[in-house]
């Protein structure tokens, strides 16, 4: 590694330290404007995302800045990131959003796409733990007003 | 562990649910009271309006909705079959809300010769257009507009199936002069199509049922897709496209531009794909050989025809296989060949 690389301290919600190279941290739109601004004295705070999600996060990034890494690794490692569950899924959709990586964030919005096609809104309710908070009238309601779209 | 609509905020699922059409998004309403909210600002709007359906109605009020509530538009996909001239009025309606609403692409598609006129120089007046994409529109019946304004904002303009005349097509060519793509396809009443003043423009597909003559001045010009499926000879020019890196022309005839020995190529394309008749494809090779054997031309160096590699298409197999360059020697009804030419 060079002399002049910089590294960054993150730390998540749960106290977790991250050390980070600079040039790795600043894929997250928000770090570099923090960096941009000099308003990054030793530790910069995360507290929207905690350690478990920073880890995979960090992953992520490491992967994606490796040098000579080929478009097919990529995309093999990336297919096997998404592969996790809603949970994590939806920790890393809201860590992306803070975080401001845009690439990570539609990557993320689209494995929860492909996982909706196809299912009834049963089967997506209850693969993404949603809270039908309809009354059954209000459904009913809604379901003829959009009756089009279930054809 | 909380349920998803308590995690993901309105404005996540909204971006979740752009990744989908809006059908698809609007099943997704009925998930949770969050998610229907998320919904009902979906920015692109795609409708199919048809008799059967009667679903006009349904149209109308969402429209009404987005036009009450200010919600941003990016995208307004109309198709109608409805041959039903109850709903021009509903049209004009839909599109000034879209307008309004601050709109970036417009598709629309109508039956061929409806009797329906479109606003045109309205939805060209929108300073938010960035695609226009028109199917089956008569434009004879619209009047010329006499307001000289250029509207820029346009960067892909797209008519198919369209009916109007060749100072229509330049007034609106006039009006969109840094589009970046155009596609002209099956358009009836053209004589003439000149492209001339076109500032940015990089992609230009052509298809016509009858001959043409089109005129191309175009320093950006990067890509041209012609078909030409008139009986005549084709009519094309091409005065000036030094960027023009891939050449498709499909028809029984090849532009004299091509194959005349006394006429200079005024482009350097590096591919060329030609689906042709066996002694127009003979006309082209003999005419590529020319150019590679006449060193005694004096043009700069860059401009010299260095190497040529030919492929044929396998229609069986969907490939490219290499052939020899032998013009003459080769066994050819009507097929695809793609040159790969070095300058």
């Amino acid at each position: 590694m060079s002399s002049s690389t910089k590294f960054l301290t993150l730390k998540t919600c749960d106290d977790k330290k991250f050390v980070l190279d600079e040039a790795i941290a600043v894929r997250s739109q928000t770090i570099k404007n923090m960096v941009e601004d000099d308003c990054v004295s030793n530790v910069i705070p995360l507290p929207n995302v905690d350690s478990k999600t920073m880890t995979k996060v960090i992953e992520y990034w490491k992967k994606h800045s490796e040098e000579g890494i080929s478009k097919d690794m990529l995309m093999d490692f990336d297919k096997a990131f998404v592969k996790v569950h809603h949970s994590i899924l939806h920790a890393l959709i809201l860590a992306a959003n803070f975080l401001n990586d845009k690439e990570m964030l539609d990557m993320m919005c689209q494995e929860v796409v492909d996982r909706i096609k196809g299912k009834t809104p049963e089967e997506i309710r209850k693969e993404f733990d949603i809270k039908n908070d309809f009354t059954p009238e209000e459904e009913e309601e809604i379901r003829k007003e959009n009756a089009w779209a279930f054809e | 562990m909380g349920a998803t609509s308590d995690i993901l905020s309105d404005c996540l699922i909204h971006k979740i649910l752009c990744f989908l059409s809006f059908k698809e998004a609007t099943k997704m309403s009925i998930l949770s009271k969050t998610w229907l909210r998320a919904w009902s600002t979906h920015p692109n709007l795609e409708f199919k309006v048809d008799y059967l359906n009667d679903n006009m109605k349904k149209v109308d009020s969402i429209m009404e909705r987005y036009r009450d509530g200010k919600i941003p538009i990016e995208r307004f996909e109309l198709s109608d079959s409805s041959y039903s001239q109850e709903i021009f009025p509903l049209f004009d309606k839909w599109l000034h809300i879209a307008l309004q609403n601050g709109v970036k692409d417009i598709i629309f598609g109508v039956p061929r010769y409806t009797s329906y006129t479109i606003p045109i120089f309205t939805i060209f007046a929108a300073k938010s257009l960035r695609e226009l994409v028109l199917n089956g529109f008569n434009l004879k019946r619209v009047p010329l507009s006499s307001d000289v304004a250029n509207y820029n904002s346009l960067r892909k303009l797209s008519l198919s199936h369209i009916n109007l005349d060749d100072n229509m097509l330049q007034t609106l060519l006039d009006r969109c002069s840094l589009i970046v793509s155009l596609v002209l396809e099956h358009c009836f009443g053209l004589e003439k199509i000149e492209l001339l003043n076109l500032q940015k423009i990089k992609l230009v597909t052509i298809t016509a049922f009858t001959n043409l003559h089109v005129k191309i001045e175009a320093p950006t010009l990067e890509h041209l897709y012609y078909f030409d499926a008139g009986e005549g000879y084709p009519m094309l020019d091409i005065i000036n496209a030094p960027n023009l890196v891939s050449l498709e022309y499909i028809g029984d005839q090849i532009p004299k531009i091509f194959v005349d020995a006394n006429l200079q190529w005024n482009c350097h394309p590096r591919k060329v794909v030609l689906v042709t008749t066996s002694k127009m494809i003979s006309c082209f090779m003999d005419r590529l050989m020319n150019m590679k054997s006449s060193s005694h031309e004096s043009r700069p160096l860059r401009s010299k025809l260095q190497e040529v590699t030919t492929y044929k298409f396998d229609w069986e197999n969907q490939n490219w296989h290499p052939v020899e360059f032998e013009s003459g020697k080769l066994a050819l009804s009507r097929d695809k060949f793609y040159f790969l030419l070095d300058w």
